[in-house]
C-alpha cells in the first residue's frame, strides 16, 4: 500500500490541487474580484512562519530541550501584539514607497542606497540559503522515513548521484512551481494574490495534519493526557524533561531566544513579504494580531504529548516523531497525511521565501550593476522589462539550486532545529537598521551600514563557523581551543563569556556590536539631503498629512519619461503611469517638447520603484532629468517647508477644532436664549389672558349696576358677590404669579425647619374639609409615620398640600366625590400622596400638568361651565416649592380610579 | 462618549498587554512556576495558558464591538 509511487503520486496531486488554488487566485485578482481581500486569509498567510522546522522540528527540539520550543512561536506572538504600532507602519510606508522586499524596504529607508541594498540582499542570501536546504532535507527525510520504516532513513540517502537524490527533483519541481507563479508580473510590489491564496491553504493543512497527529497519539495510542502522563511521571529519565533545567543557557538562554525569535519574526524575508508587501489593508492586521497567535498555539498544542509520546516509545530520531509514531502504530493513510502537511510546510516556505530573495537578487544587486553598463539602456529598447522577468527566473532557480547543494554537502550534519536558528541570528542583524530606522531619523546611512555588516561578521564567526568546523571542513579545535589557540576569540565563548547557549551568545556580542555601531556612527556622520528627507518620510509615516512630495528639482519632457518607461516597464504599464495625463501626446514631436509635470515624474519614479527597487528608481529618473537633479538646497528648503507645513497644518487643525467647538456653544446659547425669550412673550400673554377674565366680568356686573338702578335687591346681591369672587380669584392669580415670579428667578426665600409631615397634613385638611362638609366630601387620613419629619419651609409646604387638596377636590367625582390622603415612609423618604376618584389625568399628560396655565382638556370639565377650574398656576407653583425644599412631585394613578399626586421630601437627618 | 479617546485607549491597552506578556513569560514569573512543587512541573501548562489569556485579551482589543 505505501508504495513509493502511491506517496509520490500523493505529493504530486497535492502540488497540482495548489496550482489549482494560485491559479484561481491569480484568475479572480485579473477579475477584480480577489480572494485574499480578507484578513483571515491574511492571518493563515502568515503562517508561512510556521515551516517543516515547526513541522518535525518542535517535537525534535521539545524531546530534547523541553518547553524551549515554545519561545520561537512566543516572540512573534509579541511582535503581533505590536503589530499596529510597528507593522502598520511598515505596511503604510511600503504602500506609499512601491517597496519591494525587505532590503528595498533598508535600502529606501537610508536615501535609497543601492550600496545598502545590495548588502542586505546579499546577506539575505546567506543567511537564508540554509534554512531553504532544511526544508529539502525536511521533504527528503520524512519521504525516506515514510518508505524505509522501520529501518532508519539514512539507508537510501546515501551513495546516490544528485540525479537520484530526490532532493533534488523536488527543488526542481519547486523551481518551475515559483516560476510559474511568482513572476507573471514585473512589478514585484504588486501582490501575488494567487500565491497568497495558495499559502493559506497550505497553513490550514499542515494545521490540520499536526492536529491529526497529535490527537491520534494523545488519545488513541494513549488514553488521553492524563493516562500519556502518568507513564511519564513512572519514567524517571522523563521527569524533569519539560523544567527549565532542561532549557539550553537556562533563564538568559530563554530571554535570548525570545528575543531572537521577535526580531526574526520581523526580519525574515519571507514574513516581511506576506505581512508587508502582500498586505493588501491594513486594517487586515487587527484580526491577524490575534488569528496569528491563535494558529501558533494551535500548531503547538500537541509538540508535548507527542515528544514525550516518542521518547516513551523509544521511536528513533525525535525530528521524525511525527511521522513514525503513526507508522509505529500500522497506519497507512495517517502518515501520508503527515507526509503532505510537512509537504505543504516546506513548500509554502520555500516559495514565498524564494520569490522574497529572487526580488532581491534582481532589484538590488542585478539591476544596480546593469545600470552601471551604459549601453544597455540605450539600446536595447522595450526589451527590458522581459529580460527583469528573466532575471528573476533565473534567481528562482539559482537559489534553489544553492539550497540543494547546501543540503547536499554539509546539511547533513545539522538538526532542522540548529539551521532554523542560524538562520534566524542572521536575519535578526536587519532589526536594528529596520526597527531603529523607522523611529529615529537621525539613524544615517554609514551607522546602517557598518552596524550591519559588524553584526553580521559576528554572527557569522559565532555561528555558521563552528557550524562549518563541526560539519568536519575546518579542525575541531577551532572551537574547543579558539582560533591559533587563543581561548578568547573560542566562537562560543567569545572574551571569556561562558555558560550561555551560543544562539544567545552570538545575538548578545552581534546585537550590542550592531546596534552601537549603528547609533554611534550615526551621531558623528552627517546624512545626505536625500537621506534626509526619506528618514523623515519614513519615521512620520503615521502623520495623516504626509503626502509625498516630489523631490525632482531638473526638468525632462513627458516623451524622455514616456521611453525610459517603454524601456523598462513595458507599454501596459507605461500607459497606466501616463493614463491621468490630460491629453495623449498627439506627435512623437509634442511629446518630446512638453516639459513633463512633478506628478508625473513622481509617480513614474513609483512605478518604476515597484518593479526595481527605489535605489535603481532614482538613479533613472536621474538619468533623464536635465540639470541638477536632486540640489541640496532645494531638497532642505522642502524638507523644511513640509515639516513646517505639517506643523502649521497640525496647528490650524486645532484652530479649527477649538473654533468649531465655540461655535457650537454659541449656537446651542443662541437657541436656549430663543427658547426663554419665546417662553416669556406666551407666558405674557397667558398672564394677560388670564388676568382679563375675571377682570372683564368684574366689569360688566360693575356696568351693569351702574346703568341699571332700578335693579332687583337679590339680582344686585348676586352681581356682588360675583364681582367679589371674581377679585378674589384675580388677587389670588397676582399672589401666584407673584410667587412664580420669585420661584424662577430664585428670590424666593425659605426658612427650612424641621417639620412634622403628618402634623402639617393634618391641619391642611381640617382647613379644607371645613369647606367640605356642605359637599358631603367622603376624606380619609392614612397617617403610617408619625411624626414624619421632614426639613422644609412650614408655610410653603402647607401651601403646596392645600393646592394639591384643592386640585383633588375640584377634579373628584361630582356625584360621590372621594378623597384619600395618605403620609407614608419609603426607603429615605416620606411620602404624602392625594388621591381622587375623578377622571384621572392620561399618561401623555401626566407631566403636562406642571406646565404653566395648562389646562387639561377634559371634556366634562370644559364643556360644563366652559371654564377651567383653576388658574394653571398651582401645580408648577408646588413643584418648584418642592424641588427647592430637595423633594420631588408628580402625578400618576390612583386605585380610586382617579388621580393621584405624590409628593416626596427627604428624612430630616437627626444630628 | 468622545470619538477621539477610543482608539488612542486602545494603543494604550495594547501597549500595557505587551508588557503584561512580557512580564509573564520571562525569567523572575518562569522561576516561581517552575520551582513549584509537582513532579512533572507546571511550566509547559502555565505557558499555554498564559498564551491562550493573551490571544483571548487581544482579540477582544482589537476586534471592533459587532453591530446589533
Amino acid at each position: 500500500m505505501r508504495g513509493d509511487w502511491v506517496v509520490i503520486g500523493t505529493a504530486f496531486c497535492y502540488l497540482a490541487l495548489l496550482f489549482m488554488v494560485a491559479a484561481w487566485g491569480d484568475r479572480r485578482a485579473e477579475q477584480g474580484r480577489s480572494l485574499i481581500g480578507s484578513p483571515t486569509v491574511y492571518a493563515l498567510s502568515i503562517a508561512v512562519y510556521c515551516t517543516a522546522w515547526t513541522f518535525y522540528g518542535s517535537v525534535g527540539r521539545a524531546a530534547q530541550y523541553g518547553p524551549s520550543f515554545l519561545l520561537i512561536y512566543l516572540g512573534p506572538t509579541l511582535a503581533m501584539l505590536l503589530a499596529p504600532f510597528t507593522l502598520r507602519k511598515m505596511v503604510r510606508i511600503a504602500a506609499q514607497q512601491r517597496i519591494t522586499s525587505i532590503a528595498d524596504f533598508i535600502s529606501a529607508r537610508y536615501g535609497k542606497s543601492s550600496r545598502l541594498g545590495a548588502l542586505v540582499a546579499i546577506m539575505a542570501l546567506i543567511t537564508i540559503t540554509p534554512y531553504i536546504a532544511l526544508q529539502l532535507k525536511a521533504i527528503t527525510v520524512s519521504h525516506a522515513v515514510l518508505m524505509n520504516y522501520p529501518l532508519g532513513a539514512d539507508i537510501t540517502l546515501e551513495n546516490e548521484r544528485f540525479w537520484m537524490d530526490r532532493s533534488f527533483w523536488i527543488a526542481m519541481v519547486l523551481a518551475v512551481f515559483i516560476i510559474l507563479f511568482g513572476t507573471r508580473h514585473l512589478d514585484a510590489s504588486e501582490r501575488h494574490e494567487g500565491m497568497v491564496a495558495a499559502i493559506a491553504v497550505e497553513s490550514l493543512v499542515k494545521l490540520i495534519a499536526f492536529l491529526a497527529v497529535g490527537v491520534f497519539v494523545t488519545f488513541i495510542m494513549f488514553a488521553g493526557p492524563g493516562a500519556l502522563l502518568a507513564e511519564v511521571a513512572a519514567t524517571p529519565a522523563l521527569i524533569n524533561s519539560m523544567r527549565l533545567e532542561n532549557v539550553p543557557g537556562g533563564a538568559t538562554g530563554w530571554v535570548g531566544m525570545l528575543l531572537l525569535a521577535f526580531l526574526a519574526f520581523f526580519t525574515l524575508p519571507r514574513q516581511f513579504q506576506v505581512l508587508v508587501v502582500e498586505n493588501v489593508d491594513e486594517q487586515h492586521l487587527h484580526r491577524a494580531s490575534w488569528l496569528f497567535p491563535l494558529y501558533l498555539l494551535l500548531i503547538n498544542l500537541f509538540v508535548i504529548p507527542i515528544a514525550l509520546a516518542g521518547l516513551l516509545l523509544g521511536e528513533g530520531d525525535p525530528d521524525s516523531f511525527v511521522l513514525t509514531l503513526p507508522l509505529s502504530a500500522g497506519l497507512e493513510g495517517l502518515p501520508l497525511l503527515v507526509f503532505i502537511g510537512g509537504l505543504s510546510a516546506a513548500t509554502g516556505m520555500v516559495i514565498v521565501e524564494t520569490i522574497a530573495l529572487s526580488t532581491m537578487v534582481s532589484n538590488q544587486l542585478i539591476m544596480p550593476l546593469l545600470l552601471k553598463v551604459k549601453h544597455l539602456y540605450i539600446e536595447r529598447h522595450g526589451r527590458l522589462a522581459d529580460w527583469l522577468l528573466n532575471i528573476r527566473r533565473i534567481a528562482i532557480l539559482l537559489i534553489l539550486l544553492m539550497g540543494y547543494l547546501y543540503h547536499a554537502l554539509i546539511g547533513d550534519s545539522y538538526s532542522l532545529v540548529t539551521i532554523g536558528l542560524v538562520s534566524f541570528a542572521g536575519v535578526a542583524q536587519f532589526a536594528p537598521a529596520l526597527l531603529i530606522g523607522l523611529y529615529w531619523r537621525g539613524a544615517t546611512r554609514q551607522g546602517a551600514t557598518l552596524g550591519l555588516l559588524a553584526g553580521f561578521f559576528i554572527w557569522f564567526y559565532t555561528l555558521l563557523l563552528p557550524g562549518f568546523a563541526q560539519s568536519g571542513w575546518l579542525k575541531e579545535t577551532l572551537i574547543t581551543q579558539g582560533p591559533w589557540e587563543i581561548s578568547w576569540l573560542s566562537p562560543y565563548a567569545l572574551l571569556g563569556l561562558t555558560g550561555w547557549d551560543i544562539y544567545t551568545h552570538s545575538l548578545f556580542w552581534s546585537m550590542l556590536v550592531n546596534v552601537s555601531l549603528l547609533i554611534g556612527v550615526s551621531l558623528f556622520t552627517r546624512p545626505t539631503p536625500l537621506e534626509q528627507t526619506q528618514a523623515a518620510l519614513f519615521t512620520e509615516a503615521m502623520h495623516p498629512n504626509l503626502q509625498t512630495t516630489s523631490l525632482w528639482q531638473g526638468e525632462t519632457t513627458e516623451g524622455a519619461l514616456h521611453a525610459l518607461l517603454i524601456r523598462y516597464l513595458g507599454s501596459m504599464a507605461t500607459q497606466r503611469v501616463f493614463a491621468s495625463q490630460t491629453a495623449q501626446p498627439d506627435t512623437e514631436t509634442d511629446a518630446y517638447q512638453r516639459p513633463a509635470s512633478k506628478a508625473l515624474i513622481t509617480r513614474a519614479e513609483q512605478a518604476l520603484a515597484g518593479s526595481l527597487g527605489s535605489a535603481s528608481a532614482s538613479v533613472l529618473i536621474n538619468s533623464v532629468l536635465r540639470g541638477e537633479a536632486v540640489d541640496v538646497e532645494s531638497v532642505l528648503t522642502i524638507l523644511d517647508t513640509t515639516s513646517q507645513a505639517l506643523e502649521y497644518n497640525r496647528q490650524l487643525e486645532q484652530k479649527s477644532q477649538e473654533l468649531a467647538r465655540v461655535g457650537e456653544e454659541l449656537r446651542s446659547a443662541n437657541e436656549r436664549l430663543r427658547e426663554l425669550d419665546r417662553m416669556k412673550d406666551e407666558f405674557v400673554a397667558m398672564i394677560s389672558h388670564e388676568l382679563r377674565t375675571p377682570l372683564t366680568s368684574i366689569r360688566s356686573f360693575a356696568e351693569i349696576l351702574r346703568d341699571t338702578p332700578d335693579i332687583a335687591a337679590d339680582k344686585r346681591q348676586q352681581f356682588l358677590s360675583i364681582m367679589v369672587l371674581e377679585s378674589q380669584r384675580l388677587s389670588r392669580l397676582i399672589e401666584e404669579i407673584l410667587d412664580l415670579a420669585r420661584l424662577e428667578s430664585g428670590r424666593l426665600t425659605m426658612k427650612p425647619v424641621a417639620v412634622d409631615l403628618t402634623k402639617l397634613a393634618k391641619q391642611s385638611s381640617d382647613a379644607i374639609f371645613r369647606l367640605h362638609d356642605e359637599q358631603s366630601v367622603e376624606f380619609e387620613f392614612f397617617a403610617e409615620a408619625s411624626p414624619a419629619i421632614v426639613t422644609a419651609d412650614p408655610d410653603r409646604l402647607e401651601q403646596v398640600i392645600i393646592n394639591l387638596l384643592e386640585n383633588a377636590r375640584k377634579f373628584a367625582a361630582p356625584q360621590h366625590p372621594n378623597i384619600r390622603l395618605s403620609v407614608y415612609p419609603v426607603d429615605n423618604t416620606f411620602q404624602l400622596s392625594v388621591e381622587d376618584n375623578g377622571p384621572g389625568i392620561p399618561p401623555s399628560e401626566r407631566e403636562n400638568v406642571f406646565e404653566k396655565f395648562y389646562q387639561l382638556q377634559l371634556r366634562e370639565h370644559t364643556t360644563e361651565k366652559g371654564r377651567p377650574k383653576g388658574s394653571g398656576l398651582g401645580l408648577p407653583i408646588s413643584r418648584a416649592i418642592i424641588h427647592h425644599l430637595g423633594g420631588k412631585l408628580w402625578a400618576t394613578e390612583s386605585p380610586l380610579g382617579g388621580t393621584k399626586m405624590v409628593l416626596e421630601l427627604p428624612k430630616a437627618s437627626f444630628m | 462618549m468622545n470619538p477621539f479617546s477610543a482608539p488612542s485607549r486602545r494603543r494604550e491597552r495594547l501597549i500595557a498587554l505587551a508588557l503584561l506578556a512580557l512580564f509573564m513569560f520571562c525569567p523572575p514569573m518562569l522561576l516561581i512556576v517552575d520551582r513549584l512543587p509537582g513532579l512533572l512541573g507546571w511550566l509547559p501548562l502555565y505557558l499555554f495558558v498564559v498564551w491562550g489569556a493573551l490571544i483571548g485579551f487581544t482579540a477582544w482589543l482589537v476586534e471592533p464591538p459587532k453591530e446589533p
